[in-house]
């Protein structure tokens, strides 16, 4: 090639073998020098070049969009799994504790436990009751004694069916959020058990104050109160023993009137009553007493104290309920006329019954 | 199996798949090194978005020098665009100190281009795109295996169909022209 004669870039293939350093090394040095002193194929190589550059940058953008395509495609893929690890692991938490807490069942499927404990009248005159007194033992669900006779036993077996029905009337009061046309349902009363009642009454609407909290003259109910329980296990040291005290003297005092009678009547038969335990959630409450919950400063127990056919129910409102097992082994001891100490294996609750509601009257009244 | 002789097969069977055209290569590259390529660019002040960017030319680079028959193997595939990816960023960090500290200065001391011959460049480079589009793909494919991936006529003329190189030269002079015409009715 005699690049002194002629413009060597007129032929296009040549001038593009320059742009794609496709010539040999000869061909390349003569073509450098030619364009040393031919300012034509000086603007020639450079147009080409750029027209080289630019489909070069077409190429490259393409391969750029297929490949961010396919990348796209390959997130859109993935499996996020330390995602769905965290979720499921939370939700696995989530169901434990509302298994744990019972979040899944249904009010309706809620069997309340029941329990019922047998308190001795003080004038009666079983050494086994006080045996069983003396040692702390728990009293065995519907426990009776045998010279109750027929009628008590049908009672017993019909105890269940009736608390449930009880039960069930208390639940549709409360939720009525304390409406006074809905009471329960006691069971038919002696005209005793109507005069205990009738007291209590008169004593309710006298506003008399209900261990340090008034009763609420606007809603009298006719054979139900709220108490409140005071956990004893978080009372000081002396007060747990004045209350120990309290219940020693008195377990003597019944001991020596038990005696008494004993030598007078030639023994008496015991007279029993029944105290039915039942727990739910505190935060079935009604806003009433949810509200003096919150003022009251030492979280009392709030207790529906019921006078029911047989006796009396207590349905203790817990922030965190107790096993069954536990309510099963609960142990009520009675302190003087108006005080009661239920004992549950994780605590000992104390309550001061307000007046009108005293066990021995009510209790006599009843099976009088 | 030894190690290397693992990354050996590994890479010979990416850089078969890239002399094939198949772009599943890249991304089984891009998956590769895309966590050592981002930790090295936070290392040095590079955002994840330079991090995609930098892999992605790293890959571009090594696509066409394989395709044009330029590589050669001298270390691993991973080498050679973490190798590829460090050069390009600190050459770009390098010119973005100098362009900060003279923005004014039409050509860069080390005859670099200048922030303005860059714009013409890019300029340009979007002019003749959007012709190469116009001219309809059968033009801008020859015209792409041509010039970005060198492939000889003999190479280009069976991929496309055509009868023979003779017919596959005449065919990319025909798009080649056609491309000059409109760039210059562009201009």
């Amino acid at each position: 090639m005699n690049t002194e004669d002629r413009h060597w870039t007129k032929d296009d293939e040549m001038l593009e073998r320059f742009v794609l350093n496709r010539l040999n090394a000869v061909e390349r040095v003569e073509a450098e020098q030619h364009l040393r002193t031919c300012e034509i194929c000086r603007q020639a190589v450079r147009t080409e070049q750029e027209l080289a550059a630019g489909i070069r940058r077409l190429g490259r953008d393409q391969l750029k969009e297929k490949m961010s395509l396919q990348i796209e495609r390959l997130d859109e893929r993935k499996v996020p799994w330390p995602k769905i690890v965290s979720v499921a692991a939370m939700i696995g938490i989530l169901l434990c504790v509302g298994v744990y807490n019972r979040w899944f069942v249904s009010k309706e499927n809620v069997q309340p436990t029941f329990m019922t404990k047998s308190i001795p009248n003080k004038a009666d005159s079983l050494s086994s009751q006080d045996h069983r007194l003396d040692k702390n033992e728990p009293a065995q669900p519907g426990t009776r004694l045998k010279d109750e006779g027929a009628v008590s036993s049908a009672r017993v077996q019909n105890e269940q069916p009736r608390a449930k029905e009880l039960q069930r009337d208390a639940t549709t009061r409360l939720e009525s959020n304390g409406k006074k046309t809905q009471t329960l349902e006691p069971a038919p009363p002696s005209p005793q058990g109507n005069a205990a009642v009738s007291e209590k009454q008169k004593a309710m609407q006298a506003g008399e104050m209900v261990n340090g909290d008034q009763m609420n003259a606007t809603q009298p109910l006719e054979n139900s109160i709220w108490i409140e329980g005071t956990q004893l296990s978080s009372i000081s040291e002396t007060e747990h023993n004045a209350i120990t005290y309290g219940f020693e003297k008195r377990k003597e005092a019944d001991k020596n009137s038990l005696n008494r009678a004993e030598k007078l009547q030639g023994g008496v038969k015991l007279r029993q009553r029944e105290i039915v335990l039942k727990q739910q959630p505190a935060s079935l409450l009604p806003p009433s007493r949810q509200q003096a919950q919150k003022t009251s400063g030492h979280e009392p127990i709030q207790t529906l104290l019921e006078q029911t056919a047989n006796g009396l129910q207590l349905t203790l409102y817990l922030p965190t309920g107790v096993a069954e097992e536990s309510l099963q082994n609960a142990n009520i001891q009675q302190i003087g006329d108006d005080s009661l100490v239920v004992n549950l294996p994780e605590q000992q609750i104390g309550y001061k019954l307000p007046p009108g509601w005293n066990l021995e009257k009510q209790g006599r009244g009843e099976h009088k | 199996m030894s190690l290397s002789l693992f990354f050996l097969n590994a890479d010979s069977r990416i850089l078969e798949q890239i002399k094939n055209g198949d772009e599943e290569a890249l991304v089984t590259l891009y998956k590769t090194n895309r966590k050592p390529i981002g930790s090295f660019m936070a290392m040095n002040n590079g955002s994840s978005d330079d991090a995609e960017d930098m892999l992605q030319e790293a890959l571009v680079v090594l696509w066409e020098r394989v395709r044009s028959g330029k590589f050669e193997y001298h270390a691993q595939l991973n080498t050679f665009i973490f190798a590829t990816v460090k050069n390009m960023w600190l050459r770009q960090l390098a010119r973005k100190r100098r362009v900060s500290g003279s923005l004014d200065e039409e050509t860069m001391p080390d005859g670099e281009p200048s922030v303005l011959d860059l714009l013409i460049e890019d300029e340009q480079a979007n002019t003749i795109r959007t012709a190469l589009k116009k001219l309809g793909d059968p033009c801008q494919a020859l015209l792409l295996m041509f010039y970005w991936e060198e492939l000889s006529m003999e190479e280009i003329a069976p991929r496309l169909g055509f009868a023979n190189a003779q017919t596959a030269k005449s065919k990319k002079y025909q798009c080649k022209k056609a491309l000059e015409k409109l760039l210059r009715e562009s201009l």
